[in-house]
């Protein structure tokens, strides 16, 4: 069995505090995304777990072994860099050989690993290349390679797809996501990229300013967000402010939006997902003005003013025969949505 | 873009290329006491210097010497290039400058300086004696010692901050990774650090090497009589003995040294280490 444990790690640099009060816990086969805008403290996480980074206090437990003080060539983590960070000097076998070189493996041996291995991310042809002659993805590949050798109790990747080009991306996120459930690794990957976390993860953690807003699964967080900035960051979401008054939201310029009876009565943002709302050129539901229109191939972005708030809807894009279809900037619309997707949060 | 060589190449021409034909031509000529020399084509001024054991010895006291500047500067330059490479603070340009600062005063200024202080009388023998530590003052100066110590100093900041840049470019994921995968800092160095920097140690031991072989004021001023350098003794030929020939031929000599040592050097230890 393996795990990884984070209690209360907190890290500080000089004044300014990285992460706070971090807790988590990984299980076998479990990957696990630390997800967050930049500077949020994922990347220190992550340092931290790998040994780069020795957290102000707190622990760190890798299959309940503590971890803590421990330098990083004395775990057994395995770090995919964002950079690939392959030795330019070696050739593909010898850097996903050189773990294993050493941990004292026989040479032989050494390249049997070493070619299986590279046999399961497909790259068992470039064996003899310098990282140099290998494109971004196989490069990529040969640092997975370089990491899966070692059997690792935990893999840990860093921002795996940031830089690959759009296309790649997909496939490369279907064979990261793959290997790791195939091999049962345990692995944290950190991303700022929630698309990815979402498509990847059997669980979340985002992070926001050190310390963790919500953990759960991808499910969890998108539909049953802690606070506004959960909302936020996690698929889209309209976030608009305001407050209950007579059991109604009211937002800030005035308008009252429908709401489901026995609001909690401290509730501070009204937040709804774009692809929840409907609009149509009239009807029922509330009224507005066609601010933009964004065509996005299947899908069509619009936005629509309501009072003061901007609300963006998505919708997929509307065919010739739909009364939409031809609707113009500054035309009037009208919005409607169930009142049971909305969610009232009070921070 | 050849337009953007033109000037300084026709710079290199004719005050490099031209003075050197002419030296090289002078090499073979016949030293005359009363003309200076004679036009001849022989090879008797090389054949005097590689014979003569007085300039054997000088000739393998200069390669000795420059070696062994070569190796301590490397390896004392090496600790504070890293440190400086990997420092984010914002002292790193102004240590930077600090670390080009002796290479505002002049060899022969420094030189001096190096006698005041080894001197029997100097800064070091007088505290020693001050304190009682020793009775008799040391002797410090004119010894191959004295030399060696006062040339490193003087090279020293060339090596760092070659080694420096190269140092810098080496991304810093790269040693992370080598720990990552299990590699204590001592083998990290030795199998990630050191061949990657070693472009950066090639040149700038090459530039520390040749400085050395060439050093002329320091074996001067601070090795004494009895002790003899290439440099010096060029320099002894043309101005003292008017044998202009023989001279040309040492310099030659020194300088053919010079390249084959450096080249050779370089492709074995690329050799050496570039292998995995």
């Amino acid at each position: 069995m393996k795990s990884l444990e984070l209690e209360n790690v907190c890290k500080k640099f000089g004044e300014a505090v990285a992460v706070t009060d971090m807790s988590m816990h990984i299980l076998t086969g479990e990957l696990v995304s630390l997800l967050g805008p930049s500077g949020c403290g994922k990347t220190t996480t992550l340092r931290m777990v790998a040994g780069f980074v020795e957290p102000s206090s707190g622990s760190i437990r890798i299959n309940g072994r503590d971890v803590t003080k421990l330098a990083p060539y004395e775990r057994n983590t395995a770090l995919v860099f964002q950079s690939y960070a392959l030795f330019p000097h070696m050739t593909v076998a010898q850097n996903v050989g050189f773990g294993l070189e050493m941990r004292k493996v026989g040479k032989a041996e050494r390249e049997e690993k070493s070619i299986e291995a590279l046999k399961r991310v497909r790259l068992d042809h470039l064996s003899d290349r310098y990282p140099r002659q290998l494109s971004g993805g196989q490069q990529q590949r040969a640092a997975l390679a370089r990491g899966l050798v070692l059997n690792p109790d935990i893999f840990l990747l860093d921002e795996p797809l940031s830089n690959l080009d759009a296309k790649l991306r997909g496939e490369v996120r279907s064979e990261i996501r793959g290997l790791q459930q195939s091999l049962e690794l345990t692995t944290l990957m950190v991303t700022h990229d929630q698309e990815e976390a979402l498509t990847m993860s059997d669980k979340l953690v985002l992070m926001e300013a050190g310390s963790v807003r919500q953990s759960g699964t991808a499910q969890d967080l998108y539909e049953q967000p802690a606070d506004a900035f959960v909302a936020d960051f996690v698929g889209r979401s309209n976030v608009i402010k305001g407050r209950i008054e007579d059991g109604k939201f009211r937002t800030t310029d005035g308008t009252f939006m429908p709401t489901l009876p026995g609001a909690v009565a401290d509730a501070q943002y009204y937040t709804l997902r774009p692809e929840k709302i409907s609009l149509s050129r009239e009807g029922d539901g509330v009224e507005g003005t066609l601010l933009e229109r964004l065509y996005l191939g299947a899908q069509t972005e619009y936005t629509v003013r309501v009072g003061e708030t901007s609300i963006s809807v998505v919708t997929a894009t509307p065919g010739p025969d739909d009364m939409r279809a031809g609707l113009r900037v500054g035309d009037a619309v009208r919005l409607a949505w169930d009142v049971a997707s909305v969610r009232l949060l009070n921070n | 873009m050849a337009k953007l060589v033109l000037p300084a190449g026709l710079l290199v021409l004719l005050l490099l290329g031209g003075p050197m034909l002419l030296m090289l031509r002078y090499s073979f000529n016949e030293y005359d006491p009363l003309y200076i020399m004679q036009q001849a084509f022989t090879f008797e001024n090389y054949a005097k210097a590689v014979v003569d054991p007085y300039y054997q010895k000088i000739l393998m006291t200069t390669i000795t010497v420059a070696l062994t500047c070569t190796v301590l500067t490397t390896l004392l330059a090496y600790g504070p290039a890293y440190w400086l490479a990997r420092m984010e603070s914002r002292w790193k340009s102004k240590l930077t400058i600090l670390t080009m600062f002796p290479l505002l005063v002049g060899g022969v200024v420094r030189s001096a300086g190096y006698l005041a202080l080894l001197s029997t009388t100097g800064l070091i023998n007088a505290t020693l004696l001050g304190l009682g530590i020793i009775s008799e003052p040391l002797t410090l100066l004119y010894t191959p010692g004295a030399v060696i110590f006062a040339t490193v100093g003087i090279v020293l900041p060339y090596m760092i901050l070659t080694l420096a840049s190269v140092i810098e470019s080496i991304p810093r994921q790269v040693e992370d990774a080598a720990a990552n995968l299990g590699a204590r800092p001592a083998t990290a160095f030795f199998r990630v650090l050191v061949p990657l920097s070693l472009p950066g140690v090639l040149a700038g031991a090459s530039l520390v090497f040749i400085l050395c072989m060439n050093a002329y004021a320091t074996p001067l001023l601070l090795g004494g009589p009895q002790f003899q350098m290439m440099a010096p003794a060029v320099y002894e030929q043309f101005a003292k003995a008017s044998n202009w020939p023989f001279g040309a031929a040492l310099a030659f000599i020194l300088l053919m040294v010079t390249v084959i040592l450096t080249t050779v050097g370089s492709s074995v230890i690329a050799k050496r280490y570039k292998a995995g």
